[in-house]
């Protein structure tokens, strides 16, 4: 095996969360919103059948493939051949959406930073999560454990003081026009949610496996939750203006004022987003090299996380050349692309093999 | 080894903490305290700016207290332009620090530039990242860049004034994010208070004289189309459900002379109903407030005299709220009180038929209230100090 390291039940659940929810913490409300409006809390609880389901299909693989990723068990269950094209494409597919993760967030930085130049801005994220991939999935495991209050808390913090200026009516009527806008305004946020299959790269370096279908659960609860939270935090505050605003959730932190003393949260959201996005970057990071190595069949992933660093920056150019182009691609062809290669394609595959009666039993032996 | 390599890391860290290309330096930004925007000739508006300048601030230190008093915080600039942004740059020219709108806590509207509509001037403010969300936003009667020049009797500038002045309650209080969500709401009408030209607040003498306040600005869409006087403000406060920090003053015919009451709390309610195409609303007060001045021969301990008070300031309100309603339905026919929203939340599928004709409904509801005012506490004293013993029944 490539990866040696070992990590918990409960740091996957740390690591998988921040995946979801950093991009939800930028645009999401108003994403949801643009669709569904004032029902764009339901939105979040039809996505995340998405998480449950990708999630799912993980552990199910992993369960008759244990110690094995997407890649690998692609190549017992399908051939080589058919497993090489296939491997080709998920590493393809990795490689340009963690590009554009990189570029979304750096625009968004850019906001603020308008003068340091973007390569700079993407260049020292995509540093510092090579860093973290070159530890291993134990650092990765830890620095997520470790971050995930200051993720988490600064978030519940705000909610706690823009509180008073919440409008509950701003829900109603429910149900407008009907369940089909909210079903609707489910489609970007299912393509993050299937993200969560990015457990797959996870699961097989974990200590304790019997809580493995637990963790993930919660996570997908948790992101779930949030989101449904932060949606309706949001319409509360904004109303029918929400669609409109690009950053509802930074625009609820700068309207938090409390004694005219404490105010301009801005920069506290920021800090959020940019620990959510170090996870993200890294998880995609991590499953990119690890799976390249495993394509090749090398034996260590090490030398690879440099030259894979570089094609994300070069990617991060290559594939976006504009803030509008991110939008285009993350409102049509990202979720799309992660619902089909994190839902249907593993499914896929789990069928096949439980067809075919395919199953590692080496690695079962080993491990049962 | 290990420890000074982990120091030298921090260290490094802690020098790109500067910001790179985008450090900047407190003393290279001329930071605007309050900006007024006003018309010029034809489609151009001039756009003044409240700077405050930094040495005045530092203290009169050894020198003595004397004249540095006199020194002014801030100095206006002011420049032409086809809108914000592009005055903005022509402002820019005239100053050697580079504008930041961060602390701006006020922005003014004259009066004709708010009847021309000022949707491109908050999307510039809603759009750049620098401005405040909680900014307040003013319409001034005359020309709103008249008020930055002015001093303020107790303030440090206007701009600061006309915060406070928000924070009490006394009329409405607006902000950006309330006038961009007031106008993507449901009734695209918009209310923002309403101040006094600023030519008549110049000196102290005028500024004891002269109210500030004048009312709220009535905005159909982003154009400004009416005014409503103090007295029927504080009526749409109450449709609003906003704080009110200003006493109710009644006459109590009963006791001979008038009761003042605070208001400390209220909720109101707007309960829409459609009957038989017959489009209504009820609006439901609950309210508490304590007794400031009695001017009456009656003792306020006693239940009927505060039933008596409670029933007067019931129907004062009342008259309020129908003043209000009276102005908007009839005469400017705009919905700044939102009964839009209300008939959309309860009734979404007639909402939904009727809204293009929202504009011949509106006028036409019928509006019935349902008051209810508690006075809780008489204050310190019970009856009138003017009429001591006035009830006494031992006479």
């Amino acid at each position: 095996m490539l990866e040696t390291g070992k990590i918990s039940a409960l740091q996957i659940g740390m690591l998988i969360y921040p995946v979801v929810m950093s991009t939800a913490m930028l645009s999401g409300p108003s994403l949801m919103a643009q669709q569904a409006q004032n029902d764009l809390w339901l939105s979040p609880l039809w996505a995340s059948l998405g998480g449950f389901f990708s999630v799912w299909i993980a552990i199910q693989l992993n369960k008759r493939f244990p110690g094995m990723s997407i890649i690998e068990l692609a190549r017992e269950i399908t051939g080589k051949a058919p497993a090489a094209v296939l491997g080709f494409l998920y590493l393809y597919v990795l490689l340009q959406a963690n590009a554009v993760i990189v570029r979304e967030y750096a625009d968004f930085i850019a906001y603020f930073l308008q003068e340091t130049p973007l390569v700079l801005i993407m260049g020292a994220l995509i540093l510092v999560c090579s860093l973290a991939v070159k530890g291993g999935i134990e650092v990765m495991g830890r620095t997520a454990q470790v971050f995930f209050p200051a993720f988490i808390l600064p978030l519940l913090m705000m909610i706690g003081l823009v509180f008073p200026a919440l409008d509950p009516g701003n829900l109603l009527p429910i149900l407008d026009k009907g369940l089909l806008p909210s079903v609707k305004g489910a489609y970007i946020p299912l393509g993050w949610f299937s993200e969560m299959f990015l457990i797959s790269y996870l699961l097989p370096s974990l200590s304790d496996r019997k809580y493995a279908a637990t963790s993930a659960f919660f996570a997908v609860v948790g992101a779930m939750l949030t989101m449904v939270i932060v949606n309706m935090v949001t319409l509360f505050l904004m109303g029918d203006a929400l669609d409109n605003v690009l950053f509802p959730i930074m625009d609820t932190a700068r309207y938090v004022n409390v004694a005219d003393f404490f105010e301009n949260m801005d920069s506290a959201v920021m800090a959020v987003w940019v620990i959510g996005v170090y996870v993200k970057v890294s998880m995609f990071y991590y499953a990119t090299v690890l799976g390249t190595a495993q394509w090749l069949n090398l034996t260590s992933y090490q030398p690879l996380i440099l030259p894979v660093g570089m094609l994300i920056l070069l990617f991060c150019f290559w594939g976006v050349p504009s803030v509008y182009i991110v939008k285009e691609a993350a409102a049509v062809a990202i979720p799309a692309l992660f619902v089909l290669f994190f839902c249907f394609i593993p499914a896929g595959l789990l069928l096949w093999a439980i067809v075919r009666g395919k199953r590692n039993r080496t690695e079962e032996a080993e491990s049962g | 080894m290990r420890t000074w390599g982990s120091v030298l890391i921090l260290v490094v860290c802690a020098l790109l903490l500067g910001g790179c290309w985008d450090r900047t330096e407190i003393n290279d930004l001329a930071i605007i305290t309050a900006a007024a925007v006003d018309k010029a000739e034809e489609s151009e508006i001039v756009l003044s700016i409240q700077v405050f300048i930094p040495r005045a601030v530092g203290g009169p230190g050894l020198g003595g207290p004397t004249g540095s008093s006199e020194r002014a915080l801030t100095t206006i600039l002011s420049a032409k332009g086809e809108n914000i942004a592009d005055a903005m740059s022509k402002v820019q020219s005239k100053l050697p620090r580079k504008i930041f709108w961060g602390h701006c806590k006020v922005y003014l509207f004259g009066e004709a530039v708010a009847k021309d509509g000022i949707a491109g001037h908050i999307d510039f403010l809603v759009r750049h990242p620098e401005p405040r969300n909680r900014a307040y936003l003013y319409v001034s009667k005359g020309k709103a860049g008249e008020h930055l020049g002015n001093n303020s009797l107790l303030e440090r500038s206007t701009a600061e004034a006309l915060r406070e002045l928000a924070s009490l309650h006394l009329g409405m209080a607006v902000t950006l994010i309330d006038f961009r969500n007031m106008l993507n709401g449901e009734s695209r009408a918009v209310v923002l208070p309403y101040i006094e030209a600023g030519s008549k607040l110049e000196k102290p003498a005028q500024i004891q004289e002269n109210t500030l306040l004048l009312g709220s600005a009535i905005f159909r869409k982003d154009k400004m189309i009416g005014v409503l006087s103090t007295k029927a403000t504080r009526g749409l406060l109450w449709l609003r459900d906003e704080i009110i920090r200003a006493s109710i003053s009644v006459q109590i015919p009963a006791g001979q002379g008038r009761v003042s009451v605070m208001p400390i709390r209220g909720k109101t309610k707007l309960i829409p109903a459609i009957e038989d195409g017959k489009w209504s609303i009820l609006v439901k007060i609950e309210a508490e407030g304590d007794i400031v001045e009695n001017g009456t021969k009656l003792d306020m301990m006693e239940m009927s005299s505060n039933a008596l008070v409670q029933k007067a300031v019931e129907d004062d309100v009342r008259s309020r709220i129908e003043l209000a309603l009276y102005h908007l339905q009839k005469e400017l026919n705009a919905d700044v009180t939102n009964f839009a929203a209300a008939f959309h939340r309860k009734y979404p599928q007639k909402w939904h038929e009727a809204k293009q004709n929202w504009d011949k409904i509106y006028p036409q509801i019928e509006v019935s209230t349902q008051i209810h005012i508690t006075v809780r506490r008489p204050g310190l004293v019970t009856d009138s100090v003017g009429h001591p013993g006035s009830h006494d029944k031992r006479k």
